[in-house]
């Protein structure tokens, strides 16, 4: 009980700082729309087969967007040392990064739901379902799990800024390939026993890695 | 379960660091009592913040053991950990967040019950009353750092770690410092703090340690050293290649 | 057999493995009908891959033990095999697009393999690239440890996600081979298997003179820090 009223906590906390800062989420909106609207002078989006590639584009773009989220984030943290501060609360390791994983996964999953109706209206290609919310909240677990893993373990390093998305965009590349399989069933696609076997992949995967870096986080925080 | 009384008392056993083949602290060893106030002193990269960091358990020492409440370090546990106090070199203050948030922030990871009214206690104790709702980054830095001792001290620790808190801080703030000190120690608080100068801090100090050239050099009690013994010693150079 | 003759009985090893393995690659074996000579480089490429794959489970189990008992020399070989990796990773891509362009009638294809072994490459890049730019120190070893956990955890996933893939996107080949694999014969089956040998002692013997290396590099390191601290005495 202690434990989640402490998640809680520094996930609350994280949020309000961003509520204040605004930088996090802009920053993923903000990426994600410019490059949705280059890719809209680069394709012919009239034509079926561009609107085919509508999916890659949207989970690529957010990819590379929550990778420059999460460097300016975690900079900050530890600029102020805010950081080594929670490090130094009487509160477990595992604590310390389900709670950052709450506000990360917060962040991503609001800036994944307002780039559809911006890809909707592009790209005139129907993201307006129930499933949409479904797939957006799986691959967002799995992203903020490895990011929020990778951000902290990167964030000390020199070229931070080319080392995150070095190690980031490697590693999502299977959750990045269910966001695009699932969202293209959807959309164009008619094979709804290919959207269930995707997004059980995701789900499988999220479990997976949120164990896994869960276990293996304090091994990244104490020099 | 009812965890038991910590007791305040900090042993450093022959602790050595290097960062790369730079060697920061070699074999440094010394005992905290409880309600003792120790300044530990030396001039600049003498190894002072990396020794408190280490007894803090954000650095892993080379070699050596800490322990703490009788507690070997970093294992030590959650109930133990609540009961240190850690003000760095750093402010660790979120900019973007009030003087009440960032003390609520923190009374929430200590567990603290009342966090209302403790929040307001430490504020009056620190004649931070009439800024509380000031973010951070409206502050000065005497304010800023008053505010991050105030952290420090929010949870009435029993063992208090204090690197340079005398920096940048005016007279009313070192001498609401310095009450608050007397006052915990006079409840059983041990008080380690770093300085690297021997000079507003001798009238709280029970001991001296100087660390010079990555070891201690003296370890004493106040009254058993001259100022000017111990400024010798702090300024005393190496000469090798 | 002594410790110090260990490196040298591998060296002379590979050396004359890899003689034979090149002899029976180019001369021995007789050329496959389907494919032509192109075919010869899949004896260099496929134990490559092989090697690349070895790597990143030897990266794995030495960063697990490290952060298990914290001893120096399970790091050493996590570095030293994420840098033989790398090396064959990246010939494995570069052997790969040789040989499919001409057979398959493209450079790369989204096969699985392909996929999983160029990420692995890039895993294997990032591991290397993470340990130079951070600060020397135990955390840097802790976190590359961390690094190399999760890269061998996800190359299989990766793999899966790929061969999943695949069954909605068949990969778009053309030329001699894109209608199935040519029969293994006597002859190819042993060339393979002599070549899988002499890859895997380069593997090993590039593992140990990189490991050897290291092992120096933390002797020079130590002797110029307790060099300081002579010089620091009072």
């Amino acid at each position: 009980m202690k434990s989640l009223k402490t998640i809680w906590l520094i996930a609350k906390n994280d949020m309000a700082l961003e509520l204040r800062r605004r930088e996090v989420v802009l920053t993923i909106l903000g990426f994600s729309t410019l490059v949705f609207i280059i890719f809209t002078f680069t394709l012919d989006i009239k034509t079926y087969e561009s609107q085919k590639f509508v999916p890659g584009i949207f989970w690529s773009a957010i990819a590379f967007a929550y990778a420059l989220g999460l460097n300016k984030r975690f900079a900050s943290e530890i600029e102020n040392g805010t950081f080594e501060g929670l490090l130094l609360a009487p509160i477990s390791r595992d604590i310390i990064f389900i709670g950052k994983f709450l506000g990360n996964f917060c962040f991503l999953f609001i800036s994944t739901l307002i780039s559809l109706p911006i890809t909707t209206i592009l790209f005139n290609i129907s993201l307006f379902r129930i499933e949409s919310l479904l797939i957006c909240l799986v691959i967002s677990v799995g992203l903020s799990t490895l990011g929020t893993l990778f951000a902290i373990m990167t964030v000390r390093v020199r070229a931070k800024e080319i080392m995150l998305p070095l190690l980031f965009l490697p590693a999502i590349s299977p959750l990045l390939l269910a966001g695009v399989e699932s969202m293209s069933e959807l959309t164009i696609g008619s094979n709804y026993s290919e959207f269930k076997t995707w997004i059980s992949f995701a789900v499988a995967y999220d479990l997976l890695f949120f164990v896994i870096s869960v276990f293996l986080f304090h091994y990244t925080v104490q020099e | 379960m009812k965890h038991p009384k910590p007791k305040a008392k900090l042993e450093v056993y022959n602790i050595s660091k290097s960062f790369g083949r730079v060697e920061i602290l070699n074999e440094v060893s010394f005992i905290l009592n409880d309600g003792e106030i120790v300044l530990l002193t030396g001039p600049n990269g003498s190894g002072k913040s990396t020794l408190l960091k280490i007894i803090a358990s954000l650095i892993h020492p080379d070699g050596g053991t800490i322990k703490i409440f009788g507690e070997k370090s970093p294992a030590i546990p959650e109930y133990t950990r609540a009961q240190i106090g850690c003000l760095l070199h750093d402010n660790m203050l979120y900019s973007d967040l009030t003087i009440r948030e960032n003390l609520e922030f923190v009374a929430g990871l200590f567990g603290i019950e009342n966090i209302y009214k403790t929040v307001n206690d430490i504020g009056t104790t620190f004649e931070l009353g009439r800024i509380m709702e000031t973010r951070i980054r409206y502050l000065s830095h005497g304010q800023a750092r008053r505010v991050a001792i105030a952290k420090a001290f929010i949870h009435k620790p029993k063992l208090l770690l204090l690197d340079e808190p005398e920096s940048g801080l005016d007279a009313i703030s070192l001498e609401l410092l310095h009450e608050e000190t007397n006052r915990l120690r006079s409840t059983g608080t041990t008080v380690l703090m770093t300085s690297h100068s021997f000079g507003t801090t001798n009238n709280i100090c029970d001991r001296v340690v100087i660390l010079n050239n990555s070891k201690i050099i003296c370890d004493k009690k106040l009254n058993e050293i001259s100022s000017s013994e111990i400024n010798r010693l702090i300024l005393k150079r190496n000469t090798g290649q | 057999m002594n410790r110090s003759h260990f490196p040298f009985l591998l060296n002379t090893l590979t050396t004359i493995s890899m003689v034979f393995a090149i002899w029976m690659v180019f001369l021995w074996v007789p050329t496959e009908t389907n494919q032509g000579a192109v075919q010869r480089i899949l004896y260099i490429h496929v134990p490559i891959a092989w090697g690349a794959m070895v790597s990143i489970c030897i990266v794995a189990v030495a960063s697990i033990l490290y952060l298990h008992n914290r001893s120096a020399k399970w790091d050493r070989i996590a570095v030293s095999s994420a840098e033989a990796g790398a090396i064959f990773g990246s010939m494995m891509l570069f052997s790969g697009m040789m040989w499919a362009r001409p057979v398959w009638g493209v450079f790369w294809t989204g096969e699985a393999k392909l996929v999983t072994t160029l990420i692995l490459f890039l895993l294997f890049v990032a591991y290397l690239m993470f340990r130079n730019y951070f600060p020397e120190g135990i955390q840097q070893k802790k976190i590359a440890a961390v690094i190399g956990i999760i890269g061998a955890i996800d190359t299989p996933v990766i793999y899966f996600a790929a061969n999943l893939w695949e069954r909605a996107h068949p990969p778009l080949v053309t030329g001699p081979a894109s209608d199935g694999d040519s029969l293994l014969s006597g002859s190819i089956e042993l060339t393979l298997f002599v070549s899988a040998v002499a890859f895997s002692l380069l593997l090993f013997s590039l593992i140990n003179l990189r490991y050897s290396v290291h092992k120096s590099e933390d002797a020079v390191n130590l002797f110029y820090r307790n060099s300081s601290i002579e010089s620091n005495t009072l």
